[in-house]
This record gives C-alpha cells, sequence and structure tokens, in this order.
C-alpha cells in the first residue's frame, strides 16, 4: 500500500471502557484485526487523507488496541513502543475509569518517546446520558489541568469518534513539521540535537522563536 | 522435623489441586471460596506484585474486572518437596469475558497442613513478552534456592516451553 506516513496510535484506559468498539467504529466496522499473541497486541489499520495548507499527504494508520491484559495490569514495553499518539479513553458511566486516568497519563509519560506526549482525552458512551457518573465539567476541569484536549465520545452513535482520531493527528503532525523544521535548522546551523530535545520538552513555540531569532541574526551577519 | 518425607503422591496432589483451584477461581460464585487455601503467611506475586496473607490475596483477586473467565490447562508440572510440600508450575491459557485469549503461568508451592494443604506461595503471570521476534519460543523456569553456606544451591528446578496444544 502507498503512504505517505505510517502512524501507530495506542488506544489505552481501563477495561471495558469501550477502547475496541471505538476503534472498530473508527475503521468503519472493520471486524479484521490482527491479533500478535506473545505481545497480546491487537492492531487494526486505516488509510486517511490528510489536508495540511495545500499540501495532502495519505496517512496509513495503526491503531493499537490491548488484548484484555489490562485486567491484571499487564501491559509490557512492547505495546508503547514507538507509539506517536494515545487515545486516552474512559467511560462516563464508571467514575473508577475516570480516575484511572491520571494514572494512565503517568503510565504514557513514562513509556513514550516524549515526557510530553500527544493524547486525546474522550469521554466515551456519551449516549449514556441516563447512567452518566461524571460530568462533563468536571472532566474538561481535569483535562485542561493536564492540558488535553477532551471529547465525548460514543461508538453507538458515532459522535467524535472521528473528530478525536482528527486532533490527534493534527498534534502529531504539527511535531512532524516542528522536527522536520529542526532538522532542517540544524543542517543550516550545524547545531546539535539539542533542539529536538527541545522540542519534545514541550516548550516547543518559545524556543522556535528564539531559533528564528538566531537564525535572522545569523542571516543579518553574513 | 525429619519424618516429614517427600510425598509418593506429589503428581496426583498437583493435578488435583489445579483442578480444585481453577473450578473455585473460575466460578465468580465460587471464587471468594479460595480463601480457604491461603493462610495468613501466604504470598502472592501477581503481575510482578507481591502481596502476603489472604485477606490481601482475596482483594486482589476480587478487584479483577472480569465476569466469565475461560481457561484450557496445557501442562501441569510438580515436584515432591523435602518438607512434604508439593511445587507446581502450570502452564495455560485463559479467555477473560470476550478478549483475546492469552497464555499464562503460575506457579503453586503447597504446604502440608493435617492431612491437607495449603498454599504458601503462588505466582501469576500472563505469558506477554516485549519482542515478537527471535527467540521465538516463550519458556517458563522454576527455581527453589535452598541456602548451602553462605550461598545457595536449586534443590528444585522445572522447566517447560510455552508451546500450547492449539493456536
Amino acid at each position: 500500500m502507498d503512504y505517505d506516513y505510517l502512524i501507530k496510535l495506542l488506544c489505552v484506559g481501563d477495561s471495558g471502557v469501550g477502547k475496541t468498539s471505538f476503534l472498530y467504529k473508527y475503521t468503519d466496522g472493520v471486524f479484521h484485526t490482527q491479533f500478535i499473541s506473545t505481545v497480546g497486541i491487537d492492531f487494526r489499520e486505516k488509510t486517511v487523507i490528510y489536508q495540511q495548507n495545500s499540501r495532502q499527504h495519505r496517512i496509513h494508520l495503526q491503531l493499537w488496541d490491548t488484548a484484555g491484559q489490562e485486567r491484571f495490569r499487564s501491559l509490557t514495553t512492547a505495546f508503547y513502543r514507538d507509539a506517536m499518539g494515545f487515545l486516552l479513553l474512559f467511560d462516563l458511566t464508571n467514575e473508577a475509569s475516570f480516575l484511572e486516568v491520571r494514572n494512565w497519563i503517568e503510565q504514557l509519560k513514562t513509556h513514550s518517546l516524549s515526557d510530553d506526549p500527544d493524547i486525546v482525552l474522550c469521554g466515551h458512551k456519551c449516549d449514556l446520558q441516563e447512567k452518566r457518573l461524571v460530568n462533563q465539567n468536571r472532566a474538561r476541569e481535569f483535562a485542561k489541568n493536564y492540558n488535553l484536549p477532551y471529547l465525548e465520545t460514543s461508538a453507538k452513535t458515532g459522535q467524535n469518534i472521528d473528530r478525536a482520531t482528527e486532533i490527534l493527528l493534527d498534534r502529531i503532525m504539527y511535531r512532524f513539521d516542528i522536527y522536520i523544521y529542526f532538522s532542517y535548522l540544524e543542517k543550516i546551523m550545524e547545531s546539535s540535537v539539542e533542539y529536538a530535545m527541545l522540542c519534545a520538552s514541550g516548550r516547543r513555540r518559545q524556543s522556535l522563536q528564539r531559533l528564528q531569532a538566531k537564525q535572522d541574526r545569523k542571516l543579518c551577519s553574513c | 522435623m525429619a519424618s516429614m518425607a517427600l510425598n509418593p503422591q506429589y503428581d496426583a496432589i498437583g493435578k488435583g489441586f489445579v483442578q480444585q483451584y481453577y473450578a473455585l477461581f473460575d466460578d465468580p460464585a465460587q471464587r471468594a471460596n479460595l480463601a480457604n487455601m491461603y493462610n495468613e503467611t501466604s504470598f502472592m506475586t501477581f503481575e510482578g506484585v507481591q502481596l502476603q496473607g489472604a485477606v490481601k490475596i482475596m482483594e486482589k483477586l476480587n478487584s479483577l474486572t472480569f465476569q466469565k473467565i475461560g481457561r484450557l490447562i496445557t501442562s501441569v508440572d510438580s515436584q515432591p518437596m523435602f518438607d512434604g510440600g508439593v511445587l507446581i508450575d502450570v502452564l495455560g491459557r485463559l479467555q477473560t469475558d470476550d478478549d483475546q485469549p492469552h497464555a499464562y503461568f503460575q506457579t503453586f508451592v503447597l504446604k502440608p497442613i493435617g492431612i491437607s494443604f495449603y498454599v504458601e506461595h503462588d505466582m501469576f503471570r500472563l505469558a506477554l513478552h516485549d519482542c515478537d521476534e527471535d527467540p521465538p519460543h516463550p519458556y517458563m523456569q522454576t527455581f527453589v534456592l535452598k541456602p548451602l553456606g553462605d550461598s545457595f544451591f536449586v534443590q528444585h528446578d522445572i522447566f517447560r516451553l510455552g508451546i500450547h496444544d492449539v493456536a
């Protein structure tokens, strides 16, 4: 299959929050998953066209799902390896799954490539209004504290399923752009990987501005 | 007590125990009765987390969130221990609710108490690995070390490849 980018996304959250049905809905009801039993990973794939400014990219998404081992608190490092972004789900009708979100964020920070990983928080099963136990403001407030985008999703109605993935993709592509820009700058300025490090630490904008100023000065002096 | 000898029935005890233990574990209505198999000194290591005592062990087992559990036992390896106990290694596969099946390993050490046994040690691990590349065979090996002078020797050693009868 032809594509410009291969992006690996992980769907995480407590058991029973609806990760599999979320991914099932997102991949248009494709049941075919590839199960790698030795590492306990289930994944499905989808290719999307991503519009960025005037350019179109074909993005091949690999969506990784757990195979129930989170019930045993048993996720191996292989599961997290090379993941570029995370859909973090909790169940709006299950308060415990919301309280566990904090722990999941810590897990993701520990295991992912960056200490500031791209995460979209999803309050799932929002169609079950009469059973809801986590109100929207509370979840929003929580997400704001962690600087995460928050959406309420439903696999039943399809609400925000595509949107959540798009937002995650936007963040990842933004990060890619910065990486590309930094590596370009590196070539020009023969600077070290320090900039890439800065990029990963969440102070993206300031460091970018600083670099631009630096580069301007350099250009002026020639 | 020197009269505590190797129990010649170790293999039947191991297989019988495993059958009885999982019959209780796999039935939500009976799982609470597992408490009778442990005592206040029993150790459990569940996915790397160590717990001691029947109360803590039952808290752990009761916190597992699945409703149904299906199980296929691939092998039960037992050895007699010098205090009359039995060391048991189980290789099996389990399926919780509608999840994918997972292979697992579990080790028990049974200690004699009166005419019966209690579980002194219980170690559980899903057979999940960090990579699906070479070397391809998962395996389980259990050692029991005994002190010898200022060192140890291996008193028990059980080895089993993690290969199952069905895919």
